[in-house]
């Protein structure tokens, strides 16, 4: 045995699956989060194409039905069904809080990791707007920006883009400064590796992933906001159908009808909970130096 | 004589099935050092926590383990409360992890005899700490732990495991937080206390130096223990011998004939914060192509700040710097750095890391083959040729990071190599290959710049040594002459 044998001991040679999605997969809560994910993401483009009935046709000789055979989850005040409604308002919900997310992510990541990069003027710069965007709490801003645009849900998703974008900023400044500073990042630099190469190759991927995280974590939040925007009338008008607006509607008749809440507070919740579960298993898988 | 810790067939099993440490059977008597030596991963500190009785819930620790006579298999949580501290002193590897950073050292010592119940006067905690070599003590007990250096701190721990007097000391490499020339003091204080010593350590060398028997640990068994002079006279087991490598010496060098010089500081400083803060004071500093020269100093002395000046990446604010136009091409310095698995890119193979300077735009263009296939032999000259190469750093052990950055310093044959403290994360075997792989690319004609606080390791290494002290460099010295030890 020479000297130049060292092997960690204690571990044996095993395979190491080094994609991000497969090990998600392995992870059994991972697992869970990511079929009923699919799942919703399935019933939310089944949705926005066929529904078992009509989702915004009134029929009022079915008004307030109890659930049956013909409509699991019962009817609505205009005889509406509905779990076609639910099912037609999937894709709203879900598709709206996955693109405010995105693009918080974009922007953040993009204007955070250029102030952190570019430091002097422009980190001043870009950290004072982003300072004065978090000194404003996001529903009043939020609340402020629909009132300026009026009630809608493109000028929703816009209200939230604005009023959530600068803590992905903060977040992706910060971590950009460190990476800066990694052993891996200066030996680059001595190198003499363009800065160009240095920035997408070290630091934007570590950074990403992290906001990334951050960001999947808040899926969960972000689709019980739309949810609460709408529930408050700010959001989908009717007749469209979307979670939180039915579930806003379902609250004048509730002590009438109360199987009206079931549908999309359980589509809500579920969702929820699928977002969190990727979320916490996306921070467990990605090994210690990759986030 | 009766020994204080009996250990038949001792084998802990963590909740997941993992079976760390098996079978181990070992006792101490009283008055005596017993090291546990061993590489990262071979069951060390799980044996730490077992004798303990530290484990997580739901471990189980089977076997026969006794302390001063009595059985501790199956204590509860209480009988290990009142065992730690009257019957095992525990001596941990930072000083300063184990402190309140809000509360004064004496209230640390005080601990030891309040956790039980008992009172105890500042004058006898004082009278520990003098005993133990901590001068004027009862002053400077008042003063918070990050104004001690780590040797007074860790003098301050072992006042406060020894407390109640327990006839057994673990200590969990008790030194490698410290510079190397504390070690020595540390453990005469460890033995100052009149306890049995369990010294837990990856440092053959000082396990030799000390300790009474040494049991040396592999994959969680114990395969062999003896009296050192036994160990290095007749190795049995193969594990014992790769921890011997570590004290082979390096191969002589070949002095190279012609010489020319590279780099010149003469009273250079470096003043941060307008001025208001001196990094560097006056600082002198040559070397030239093939020559090895090593820096020395406590930490904050302005080591590393020096480095930043020879790599070109910090301007000095006085003084002369003259760097030999070679030096100012991108890619002629290299740099090898104290965090082997961070200097390395986390989501990246680790041959895309070894092979990135290859990459650098002045340098002719590479197919992404030509340049795997140049990583590929650039790691089986470091000893990495049988690793995957698709591997992450983060599956790698830390000699194994710190070979991969040096193959990656070595791999365009630069002009000066840069490696600031490249072993203080590593075990005695990779260290020595580490300096062997920087005599290497020495003997190839590069320049190897080398800051360390590793005596035994610059004076193995460097043909000359630079001592430096508050921002000063005070004396270039042949290592032959080892520095005389100012502080006790």
């Amino acid at each position: 045995m020479s000297a130049l044998d060292i092997t960690r001991p204690g571990t044996a040679p095993r395979a190491v699956d080094r994609r991000l999605l497969t090990r998600l997969r392995r992870h059994p809560s991972g697992r869970a989060g990511l079929l009923i994910g699919l799942a919703l993401i399935l019933f939310a483009a089944i949705g926005a194409v066929w529904t078992p009935h009509a989702p915004d046709a009134p029929n009022y000789a079915n008004a307030l039905k109890p659930p049956s055979l013909a409509h699991p989850f019962g009817t609505d005040a205009t005889g509406r069904d509905t779990f076609s409604r639910a099912m037609n308002g999937a894709h709203r919900s879900i598709g709206a809080a996955l693109l405010v997310l995105g693009a918080v992510f974009l922007i953040g990541l993009l204007v955070g990791a250029l102030a952190g990069l570019a430091g002097g003027v422009i980190d001043t710069l870009l950290m004072r707007v982003a300072d004065i965007a978090m000194t404003l709490p996001g529903l009043v801003l939020a609340f402020a920006m629909l009132g300026l645009l009026g009630p809608g849900f493109v000028n929703l998703l816009i209200a939230l883009l604005i009023a959530d974008w600068a803590w992905y900023a903060r977040l992706a400044r910060s971590l950009s400064l460190d990476a800066r500073k990694r052993p891996h990042v200066v030996a680059a630099r001595m190198a003499g590796i363009p800065r160009w190469r240095i920035i997408l190759g070290h630091i934007l991927p570590g950074v990403a992933l992290q906001v990334g995280i951050v960001a999947s974590l808040a899926l969960g939040g972000m689709i019980g906001a739309l949810s609460g925007f709408s529930f408050l009338g700010l959001g989908v008008q009717p007749p469209r159908a979307e979670w939180g607006a039915l579930l806003a509607e379902s609250r004048l008749y509730f002590p009438l009808a109360s199987w009206l809440l079931i549908a999309p507070a359980g589509l809500i919740f579920l969702s929820v909970l699928s977002a969190n579960l990727v979320g916490n298993a996306l921070r467990d898988v990605a090994g210690p130096g990759e986030a | 004589m009766k020994p204080v810790l009996n250990c038949r067939g001792l084998t802990v099993v963590y909740p997941g099935g993992a079976t760390p440490v098996a079978d181990i059977s070992f006792s101490v008597t009283s008055g005596e050092c017993f090291a546990l030596l061993g590489g990262s991963g071979a069951g060390k500190s799980t044996i730490a926590r077992a004798l303990m009785g530290l484990h997580r819930r739901g471990t189980s620790v089977t076997g026969v383990l006794q302390l001063g006579g009595r059985d501790m298999i199956g204590a509860t949580r209480a009988a290990w409360r009142t065992a730690r501290g009257r019957r095992v002193g525990f001596v941990a590897q930072n000083p300063w992890a184990g402190c309140d950073p809000l509360r004064p050292v004496r209230d640390h010592v005080a601990e030891a005899w309040r956790c039980h119940g008992l009172t105890v006067s500042w004058r006898e905690i004082a009278g520990k700490l003098e005993r133990l070599g901590v001068g004027g003590a009862g002053a400077r007990m008042v003063q918070h732990p990050h104004t001690w250096s780590g040797g007074m701190l860790q003098r301050a721990s072992i006042a406060a495991a020894g407390a109640l007097a327990p006839p057994l000391l673990i200590a969990d490499e008790p030194t490698s937080a410290l510079d190397a020339d504390r070690a020595q003091s540390i453990l005469d204080a460890l033995r100052a206390t009149g306890a049995a010593v369990v010294l837990i350590s990856h440092d053959i060398g000082l396990v030799l130096r000390h300790a009474d028997r040494v049991g040396i640990l592999h994959r969680g068994a114990l395969v062999e223990q003896d009296t050192p002079d036994a160990l290095t006279s007749a190795p049995g087991h193969a594990e014992t011998r790769r921890l011997l490598a570590a004290l082979a010496p390096l191969p002589p060098r070949a002095t190279c004939a012609e010489k020319t010089p590279l780099l010149r500081l003469d009273g250079v400083s470096v003043t941060h914060d307008r001025g208001r803060v001196r990094a560097l004071d006056s600082a002198d500093l040559g070397i030239g192509t093939g020559e090895i020269v090593g820096i020395q100093g406590p930490s904050g002395c302005g080591k590393s700040t020096l480095l930043r000046v020879a790599m070109g990446i910090e301007r000095p604010t006085g003084g002369r710097l003259w760097r030999a136009a070679t030096l100012d091409r991108p890619g002629a310095v290299l740099p090898v750095f104290q965090d082997p698995v961070g200097s390395l890119v986390p989501h990246w193979p680790i041959w895309r890391s070894v092979s990135e300077p290859l990459t650098a735009p002045q340098l002719p263009r590479l197919s992404r083959a030509a340049r795997r296939d140049a990583a590929l032999s650039a790691m089986s000259r470091v000893g990495l040729g049988d690793i995957d190469p698709e591997a992450r750093p983060s599956e790698l052990s830390m000699g194994q990071c710190q070979r991969a950055a040096l193959a990656r310093a070595t791999i365009t044959g630069p002009v000066m190599i840069v490696a600031d403290e490249p072993t203080s994360a590593l075990d005695g075997a990779s260290t020595w290959l580490v300096g062997k792989l920087l005599r290497d690319a020495a003997e190839r004609g590069a320049a190897v710049l080398i800051v360390s606080h590793d005596n035994s390791f610059l004076k193995r290494m460097a043909d000359r040594v630079t001592f430096m002290e508050a921002g000063r460099t005070l004396a270039v010295r042949a290592p032959a002459h080892p520095r005389s030890t100012k502080r006790p």
